[in-house]
């Protein structure tokens, strides 16, 4: 292949080399060898990532892999290859790879660009394919001419770069850019590259993920590196009325500085907010907490419920609930404790009963509490073993059933059996008359107590917020752009060079030799090529002929 | 029996092009789908940074769609600079191709933002009733080009092995039929769905059967008729899987993060053609290595340089 014996971007012995150990280095890095076993380490790389879960408790391969195995993982850093540091130097030493590739490319390039001389092409077309010699009945200044009719009519630019005695050496050129498409793309991957190292390096980019409820503004130990903070005006879901599947989140942020706010913008999941490099996107939502009114004349309390996706409670449930550990609220007497019993996120009152949905998206809310009054008074500061307990009858479907209100004692226990476990001494029961079952509350209604109204005034939502900044992003869109332009300069508008030269014939014979080569092209037959011009050629040369020439 | 399958064998493989006629075949063809897939790739980074502002995750799809990249890559370089033709071309047709078919149907069953949900077969469906969700005309259509596909194919083969004149019109006016009736498919999917259906596994492997048989038919239409043997394999291997893993067929809603609409369509219809013709590539690279076991030829000619200098 002529290709090896011209391309110096594979050619050690290239003098601009450093000497040394370093020349060394940036000779192994240009051979071809070497980005091939780059190519296929980092392919073998991409594909363990691919194939075993990432960034997983060192328990989660322990028990899936066995002791062995999940030891050489871990030790190899096949749990998060993307960041491991084997894996980040193979690519730094593909990106040197491609540099000292491209460097050589640029000359390649430029010397494809450049129109050559005519004895370069005199001794290119001297070379030509074995179809590319025939002998025309024209001279060839009318030759000339054909070859410049020929060359436009199929697409090709021409350059008479003269030639010795009497001979033309022409040069045609068509996609005469795409001398430039493998060193661009070359160019545009290291671009890419770069990057994602830029994007990857902590300390220039940020990726971190914020939760905050509606009507709360983050605080600065959330986001570190974040030169303002966020406040959540309001919080909603678009669901579709047809499928009553979410079609979108939108969150309305104040972006605050200096205790200012300097924008407002409502983002959504394909819309994010930004501001100072950074970009804040709808990444998740979540219930932050139920909201209970207790009015006792003119004194009115709040209490709240923390709520959690009922998975994170049990992982075969898939609605909202109240976590046991929140279930218990008292009001600040101490003598009246409310408990949550159940949840639904969505629910309606049919005939008397309220019916819940099993939904992920809220709708209209409702709770089920037990009012508990008559409570003795916490103690504080009691010694261990001191601790004071409410004992509640359970029954179905009534699912708290114990609640102590010692800090160090505070649990609920489970609906059956370990409840019973609990030392004797801590328990104290409640009598029966000083349970109020209130049922389930849909938002916004209220029940009399002996404790006051209760009131369910609904639920409050949490936004997560996903924080992004990357500096490598501009520099990977550049290269994707040149990525793009580089390959379709190489694969659909390849180069292709036809080198001419027109000999006149000497002897009492006129006219011309026509010696051609046509070179270059990834996908089309450069012999056909070679073909089809020099048809045109003819047929044009025979238009040219002067009248009663014609042969 | 084994003789008479033996002739058979030889008869199929003497009928084929000549060696550096599927080779420069299998070249084409990647050297059509590899822009392509590039495309896809990044599309997909800038459709994800839009919505996740994340370009790159790491995510299986992802990586299984850059250690694809990476095989045709380091074909495409060893073919340039290395003059790797011949077999070593036809094993990375096959092997780049294996890649793709991870990527669209192996991370299926890892854990990745791409997986198609929809993989559990309802309870009380059997493996012949497998058309749930979807109407009876658009069943009947769809096994009608299956079947189609399944005889172009078989009238395609067996021309070739009896060098019956009629066979490649025939065949290729039976895939032309299947076509058509698949694009009605394609079709009424998209007024039932309100939009194109690029979503749902079952969705995508319809149009990657699609973009694979269309490709093979153009390919035969403007002269290599025996395109029709290399793809129609691959297009029948994944309408089956396609039918037999996605058992619900019917439209689901899309999630947010799908419905920035513009780039999920260039995305997905770009991967569409990608695939189309890097299949039609793996296709011919299982020829071509047919064609080398049964008759223990070699490619003589010397190939086409392709890098030149002044």
């Amino acid at each position: 292949m002529n290709d090896r014996r011209t391309d110096s971007s594979h050619n050690p012995g290239d003098g601009t080399v450093p000497g040394g150990a370093a020349g060394v280095v940036w000779r192994r890095l240009k051979e071809m060898k070497t980005v091939f076993y780059l190519l296929v380490a980092l392919a073998a790389g991409g594909l363990v990532a691919t194939v075993l879960p990432q960034q997983q408790h060192p328990e989660y391969y322990q028990e899936r892999y066995g002791p062995f195995v999940s030891n050489i993982i871990l030790r190899l850093g096949l749990d998060h290859v993307s960041t491991a540091t084997w894996f980040l130097l193979l690519m730094a030493l593909l990106m040197l790879s491609l540099l000292a590739c491209t460097r050589n490319l640029w000359n390649i390039a430029q010397s494809r660009w450049r129109i050559p001389g005519a004895d370069a092409v005199q001794e290119a077309a001297g070379r030509g394919q074995t179809e590319g010699s025939v002998s025309l009945s024209v001279s060839a200044e009318v030759a000339l001419g054909a070859v410049r009719d020929a060359a436009r009519k199929l697409g090709y630019r021409f350059w008479d770069v003269g030639g010795p005695e009497g001979t033309r050496c022409i040069y045609l050129c068509r996609h005469r850019w795409s001398a430039w498409g493998t060193t661009l793309a070359h160019y545009a991957v290291f671009l890419i590259g770069l990057g994602a190292v830029m994007g990857s390096l902590p300390s220039l980019s940020v990726d971190e993920y914020l939760e905050i409820p509606e009507g709360h503004t983050s605080v600065a130990e959330q986001v570190p590196a974040m030169p303002f903070q966020l406040r959540l005006n309001d919080f909603r879901i678009e669901v579709s009325p047809e499928t009553g599947a979410v079609v979108n989140y939108f969150s309305d942020l104040s972006v605050i500085e200096a205790e200012q706010e300097v924008r407002r913008e409502t983002i959504s999941v394909n819309r994010p907010l930004r501001y100072k490099g950074f970009y804040i996107s709808q990444s998740s939502w979540s219930l932050g907490e139920a909201r209970v009114r207790v009015k006792s004349g003119a004194h009115a309390e709040e209490l709240a419920f923390p709520l959690a996706r009922a998975a994170e409670m049990d992982p075969h449930a898939s609605a909202w609930g109240v976590p046991q550990e929140g279930a218990v609220a008292f009001l600040a007497s101490g003598h009246v404790a409310i408990l949550a019993q159940a949840f639904y996120i969505d629910a309606r009152r049919e005939g008397g009963e309220v019916v819940g949905r099993n939904s992920e998206v809220p709708g209209t809310p409702a709770i089920s509490l037990v009012v508990v009054s008559g409570l003795p008074a916490r103690e504080h500061g009691a010694g261990e073993g001191n601790g004071k307990g409410a004992w509640l009858p359970g029954r179905p479907p009534v699912s708290v059933r114990w609640a102590a209100y010692e800090p160090q004692l505070a649990q609920i226990m489970p609906p059956a059996g370990g409840g019973m476990d609990m030392p004797p001494r801590h328990v104290d029961r409640v009598p029966q008359h000083n349970l109020t079952e209130l049922g389930f509350l849909l938002q916004g209604e209220t029940r009399h107590t002996p404790a006051g109204d209760v009131t369910f005034l609904g639920v409050t939502e949490s936004s997560g917020l996903g924080i992004r900044k990357d500096p490598g992003v501009p520099l990977v869109w550049v290269g994707f752009v040149g990525c793009l332009l580089g390959m379709a300069l190489i694969f659909y508008f390849p180069l292709r060079q036809a080198y001419v030269r027109l000999t006149p014939r000497e002897g009492r014979q006129s006219g011309c030799r026509l010696q051609l080569q046509v070179r270059g092209g990834l996908l089309s037959n450069t012999d056909q090529d070679a073909r089809r011009l020099i048809t045109e050629i003819e047929t044009a040369a025979a238009h040219r002929q002067p009248r009663g020439k014609a042969q | 029996m084994s003789q008479a399958n033996d002739g058979l064998a030889a008869r199929f493989a003497a009928a084929l092009p000549p060696l550096e006629e599927i080779d420069r075949a299998i070249y084409r063809a990647i050297a059509f789908g590899f822009p392509l897939l590039t495309m896809v790739i990044i599309t997909g980074a800038v459709w994800a940074q839009h919505v996740w502002q994340r370009w790159w995750s790491w995510d299986p799809k992802e990586t299984a769609s850059l250690v694809t990249w990476l095989i045709y890559a380091g074909y495409l370089h060893g073919r340039r600079n290395r003059g790797w033709r011949g077999r070593t071309s036809a094993r990375f047709a096959v092997l780049g191709f294996l890649a793709v078919l991870f990527t669209f149907a192996g991370v299926n069953f890892l854990n990745s933002l791409h997986s198609y949900g929809m993989a559990q077969r309802p309870e009380g469906v059997g493996l012949l009733e497998g058309f749930v969700g979807v109407s009876r005309l658009e069943a009947a259509l769809t096994t009608g080009f299956f079947l189609a596909y399944l005889l172009a194919f078989l009238i395609a083969l067996g021309g070739t092995i009896t060098q019956a004149p009629r066979a490649r019109a025939a065949s290729l006016g039976v895939v032309g039929l299947g076509l058509v009736a698949h694009t009605v498919v394609l079709i009424v999917r998209t007024i039932e769905a309100q939009r194109l259906t690029f979503t749902s596994g079952y969705d995508f492997s319809l149009w990657f059967v699609w973009g694979i048989t269309i490709i093979g038919f153009i390919v035969a239409v403007r002269g290599m008729g025996l395109a029709l043997v290399a793809s129609l394999p691959l297009s029948l291997l994944i309408s089956m899987y396609g039918y037999l893993y996605f058992p619900h067929k019917g439209h689901s809603p899309l999630p947010p993060a799908l419905q920035n609409k513009l780039w999920l369509h260039i995305h997905v219809a770009l991967a569409i053609f990608a695939y189309g013709a890097l299949a039609l590539a793996a296709g011919w690279g299982c020829l071509y290595l047919l064609k080398v076991a049964v008759t223990g030829e070699t490619a003589t000619a010397t190939p086409e340089p392709e890098r030149q200098a002044q």
